[in-house]
């Protein structure tokens, strides 16, 4: 009686015991994927950046759409502001786009200038599920990722293209605004803490709806910066990838860039 | 009975082919004329009501204001608790540069947050949308529904030019839909846009014509409409799509109801041509009804045997006149749709589609027809004893008993009817029906012996100037009084039908016509929009301030007409600069006079109102109207009442000042522009014209043009009533024609021996063509008060139970005229067939007849 009750309360401590190491390793795993996502973001925060991007869309039945833009940032993470004005073809010349991240618990505020129009039109949070002009990213994409929004958890390593990666969970808190997704993967390249894929699960998915890889990383005036960026529709089986040149970093941006006066400015950029 | 049928009728009816085709013909145009109004008027109203229901996709409320939804509002909206997503609209109805397409419904609506109200998209099978980007940076930007690009053979890049307010323009196809949910409105004639695009296109400005709202799952339609009521303030209208179904279909439901009348009309005509046929077909068969009686055929099997002729009739009446109904029932909701965009701003596209209702409805009225036509004729059969079947010429020569009752019901029931048209006991649909059936049941109770008596009258006079054909027409006539009220009937139906239909539309044009040269009395009307109750475009009010410095003009004044709902109803609310309008114009006062309205409105804050308004809502002068406003509900005290044919649900006048002071918006409809003495008008026009060039759309009218456009418009309103009118007359002609041809038919003997004593076949067709005559002439004679009642309860009674007008009467001195110079000629053209028969028949052959 007594060496079962011992073999009971020994059974008992173990699995007390296992459950807590549980809880600690899960806890310290958070801690981890908290400390690792402020080191990266500490590591590649740049005060500017500024680049010429090639878009090309390639839908499942092959056709190809393709754009050009520059885009303009300020400020990172969660207090950056973006500027996208698309430069090519001619039909699209001047179609601007300006996001500007909030405090906290904010969707960033989003327009989209339409020169034809000679007019901005505000991106309501209901929309931040649609697509961005026709390509596999949606308006919630074109936000500059900030790990406050998010609960974090590291899940364990694995290999990308050859580079040893943590693999971090994050589900958006219900504080940090609305979110199209339910969580999103991303893969952490261990060496220099850059990013170099999402996968990004929207609500109700069992398997990742979209995929998001950043490649050709090169070193540019000190900072890392991938080349390429490639946004893999799975369930429409659609391709987006941006290939970007003229990388520049923290160079000054003009005070009034990041507003809707010079969105609506006609050849403002 | 199998066996009766085979023998007895088929070899009837193989004897009397021209006959039965004529009475088949009966039932086919008046189940023709009911299934095709029923199926176009139906479609008509399910296309408007499923192009709204269609359109609206998922959302639940929508959200409308009169002169549109400001932008603004939008975010407003948006950040309300319990609302999902919201989404701009707006609709345009346009035409094609290719006439042939019909019109197309084009939608402006947001394609970045469009998907949360509506069902589809632009990948995969279902949608094509070549490069979004494009689309949004090109505003001439369209997609268009498959099936339209088909037909208007549109491909991705093609272009096709609109008629829109500012002229053609043309747009380039970027994007394909499959017709199927969404895309199936207004019958797949659907032009999808950018909402921004639209905007500025059909001129709203910074406004939508309405915001669709989707609500979260845990909030109920009730809680939406609340929330959002209590934000918006009583000048916006939420309401759920289906409800804004409903008040569209009620715009257009004064039109519709006119084509009832015309359905019944075309039935109940229909009704005496098949009696009169069986009348005189159980006539001609008194000897074969005698044989079968006498060889034991019991009276129900006499009367079965009739009936069952008249089901089979009735049958194939009924299919034919449902297939040709189909056929014409497109031309039927072309008419009506381009009527109700013209009249009312709403229409719906599509093809007819025949429901099985409106299917089983027809063969139903024509089974129903032909044997409510046929029963008399057939009880009267089976009371044949055969000892009287045998007596020839016995029956035919008796005169219709029991004239006195007769006679005093039909008064009774006429006398009751227009009692009842004056202090009206009841209103809606069961006063008109209970008016028309008391009515009609008094005309058919008296037509018998009136026409009898009226032909006792005529048939010396005519004997005078044609002594052998009157006089054997007149024989031909009185001795068969049956067959003889019977056609008369359906004649005098027919004219009363002519006579008060025709008299109304006469009445009202003319009315119409004096108010609009009482109304409009400026020089030049400058609009932006061609239709009448739909603004495509409003000017903006600084306009004006341009307009007065021109060289040549002497005063512009500011006229703007909303619609908005009171007590259930779209009334009209106009206002212009009063004191100038005042200078120019006439108006008919019913209450109040030109002091008191002057004072009123430019003074006092006051309002007038037209008469049907003072008559639908039962206020007059001193009493209050409560419009609701932007700002909120705002009260007018009634300064005076006018005669004013605006809007047929009401109008409520206001000076500008007021307007702008609760509306809080200066836009235009239309600058009433007058020149000075002395000016060119055309010389105005063209510099308004050049003033506007490249700026606003704008159509300068001078008066005459201006009042011919209106008279169109109502020309065309009446264009598919002047249809039924023919329709009636086409069936009491058939009518003529039938009671001629048994008439020829039943008098073989007679005319075997005329022409064996000598007569000329010159004399029996002038005998014939005078019955035709004198038939027609006795059926106008009846048809003379008849139509008028007619008219007077359409003008009167009718008009003001959902219109709120009573329109004078005025005699339709124009319609009789022409039916005076036509039913001789028609009628002539019936005998001509009968006359000819007549003329041909052999004497040996015709005195073995029988």
């Amino acid at each position: 009686m007594s060496i079962k009750r011992s073999c009971g309360n020994n059974a008992i401590g173990i699995v007390t015991a296992a459950l807590l190491s549980a809880l600690c390793a899960a806890m310290a795993w958070g801690a981890d994927a908290r400390a690792l996502l402020k080191e990266s973001e500490n590591r590649h925060r740049t005060k500017t950046q500024q680049y010429a991007g090639n878009l090309t869309v390639v839908n499942k039945d092959g056709k190809v759409r393709k754009k050009g833009w520059k885009s303009f940032r300020q400020g990172y993470a969660g207090d950056a502001r973006n500027l996208i004005r698309f430069t090519d073809p001619p039909e699209v010349k001047g179609v601007g786009f300006l996001s500007i991240s909030r405090s906290a618990g904010q969707n960033p505020d989003q327009w989209l200038y339409l020169p034809s129009m000679k007019r901005e039109r505000r991106i309501a949070t209901q929309d931040r599920d649609a697509s961005f002009v026709g390509t596999d990213f949606n308006y919630e994409d074109m936000e500059e990722f900030d790990h406050e929004k998010y609960k974090v958890a590291l899940q364990g390593e694995q290999t990308v293209e050859g580079y040893a990666c943590y693999v971090i969970a994050a589900t958006p808190r219900e504080s940090g605004g609305q979110s199209v997704y339910e969580k999103k993967i991303l893969y952490l390249r261990k060496d220099i803490l850059y990013l170099l894929r999402e996968d990004l699960y929207q609500k109700g998915d069992r398997q990742p709806s979209k995929l998001f890889t950043l490649s050709d990383l090169q070193n540019v005036d000190g900072h890392w910066a991938a080349k390429k960026w490639e946004m893999t529709n799975i369930n429409k089986e659609s391709k987006t990838t941006v290939v970007l040149k003229e990388i520049v970093f923290d160079k000054p941006q003009p005070a009034g860039r990041f507003t809707l006066q010079n969105l609506n400015r006609e050849g403002g950029d | 009975m199998r066996f009766l049928l085979r023998t007895l009728s088929l070899s009837y009816v193989r004897r009397h082919k021209a006959k039965t085709l004529l009475t088949l013909l009966g039932v086919v145009v008046g189940v023709a004329t009911f299934s095709s109004i029923e199926s176009a008027k139906g479609t008509l109203v399910k296309g408007i009501r499923s192009t709204v229901d269609r359109v609206a996709g998922k959302a639940q409320l929508q959200i409308t204001m009169e002169g549109g939804v400001p932008e603004e509002v939008q975010e407003q909206v948006r950040s309300l608790p319990g609302i999902r997503a919201t989404s701009p609209v707006i609709e345009q109805i346009v035409s094609t540069e290719k006439g042939e397409l019909g019109s197309l419904m084009v939608i402006g609506i947001d394609l970045l947050g469009d998907r949360e109200m509506r069902d589809y998209g632009f990948e995969g099978d279902d949608a094509d949308l070549d490069d979004p980007l494009l689309f949004l940076a090109q505003p001439d930007s369209a997609i268009f529904t498959r099936q339209f690009a088909e037909k208007a053979d549109l491909k991705i890049g093609g272009g096709i030019a609109l008629k829109i307010p500012k002229g053609m323009k043309r747009v380039t196809t970027r994007g394909l839909l499959t017709p199927k949910g969404f895309s199936e409105a207004f019958g797949g004639n659907l032009m999808v846009m950018d909402v921004y695009a639209a905007q500025d296109l059909f001129g709203r400005g910074r406004r939508f014509d309405r915001l669709d709202v989707r609500l979260t799952e845990e909030t109920s339609i009730a809680q939406g409409t609340a929330t959002l009521e209590k934000a918006l303030g009583p000048a916006y209208r939420v309401e759920t799509p289906g409800k804004r179904g409903e008040q569209i279909e009620k715009i257009v439901a004064n039109f519709i109801a006119g084509f009832n009348i015309s359905s019944g009309f075309a039935l109940a005509i229909g009704i005496f041509l098949i009696f009169n046929v069986f009348n005189v077909a159980v006539n001609r068969r008194r000897r074969d009804i005698g044989t079968l009686r006498a060889l034991g055929a019991t009276p129900r099997q006499v009367q079965l045997l009739f009936l069952s002729e008249a089901l089979v009739i009735g049958i194939v009446g009924g299919l034919l006149g449902t297939l040709v109904g189909t056929t014409v029932s497109q031309a039927f909701l072309q008419i009506m749709g381009q009527t109700t965009e013209t009249m009312y701003g709403v229409t719906s596209s599509g093809v007819v589609r025949l429901p099985p209702v409106i299917v089983l409805e027809s063969m139903l009225l024509g089974v129903g027809t032909s044997l409510i036509g046929a029963w008399g004729p057939a009880l009267t059969a089976s009371r044949i004893p055969p000892t009287e079947a045998f007596a020839k010429g016995a029956f035919q020569a008796r005169p219709p008993g029991r004239s006195v009752v007769r006679i005093t019901a039909g008064v009774v029931a006429l006398g009751s009817t227009i009692l009842m048209a004056l202090r009206p006991p009841f209103g809606g649909n069961s006063f008109i029906f209970t008016e028309l059936l008391l009515g009609g049941v008094g005309i058919v109770l008296l037509v018998g012996p009136l026409s009898r008596l009226l032909l006792i009258c005529l048939v010396p006079l005519v004997t005078r100037f044609a002594p052998v054909a009157g006089r054997l027409s007149g024989d031909a006539l009185l001795g068969n009084a049956r067959r003889t009220s019977g056609t008369i009937m359906a004649m005098a139906l027919s004219l009363t039908f002519v006579l008060g239909l025709g008299g109304y539309m006469g009445s009202t044009k003319k009315a119409l016509d004096r108010w609009m040269l009482d109304a409009l009395t400026c020089d030049l009307f400058v609009r932006a929009s061609a239709n009448f109750n739909r603004p495509d475009f409003l000017f903006p009010g600084g306009l004006r301030d341009e307009l007065l410095q021109l060289p040549g003009v002497k005063s512009v004044e500011s006229f703007r007409a909303t619609r908005p709902l009171y007590q259930g109803h779209q009334i009209q609310v106009t206002s212009i600069e009063i004191s100038q309008l005042l200078e120019r114009m006439k108006y008919d006062f019913t209450q109040g006079d030109k002091g008191l309205m002057l004072r009123g409105l430019t003074q006092e804050g006051k309002c007038v109102v037209s008469d049907n308004f003072s008559r639908r809502y039962k206020l007059g002068v001193g009493q209050q109207v409560e419009l609701t406003a932007p700002g909120g509900k705002v009260r007018f005290t009634i300064a005076a009442v006018v005669r004013d044919y605006g809007s047929d649900q009401g109008t409520v006048l206001m000076d500008r000042t007021q307007f702008l002071r609760y509306w809080q918006d200066d836009r235009v409809d239309i600058y009433d522009v007058s020149v000075l003495p002395g000016a060119n008008v055309a010389q105005v026009r063209d510099l308004i014209r050049a003033k506007l060039a490249g700026r606003y759309p704008a159509l300068v009218s001078t008066r005459q043009e201006f009042i011919a456009e209106i008279t169109k418009a109502i020309d065309a309103f009446y264009a598919l009533t002047r249809v039924t009118l023919f329709l009636a007359l086409l069936v009491a002609f058939l009518g003529i024609v039938t009671a001629l041809l048994i008439s020829v038919a039943e008098r073989t003997r007679e005319i075997g021996i005329l022409k064996a004593l000598g007569a000329f076949p010159s004399q029996l067709a002038r005998s014939i063509i005078l019955e035709a005559l004198l038939l027609a002439l006795v059926g106008l004679v009846l048809a003379l008060p008849s139509g008028n009642l007619f008219a007077a309860f359409m003008e009167g009674p009718l008009a003001e139970l959902f219109t709120g007008w009573i329109m004078p009467h005025f005699y339709p001195w124009e319609i009789l005229v022409q039916l005076l110079i036509a039913l001789p000629l028609i009628s002539a053209f019936a005998a001509w067939v009968p006359a000819r028969q007549a003329g041909r028949l052999k004497i040996t052959e015709s005195i073995e007849y029988e």
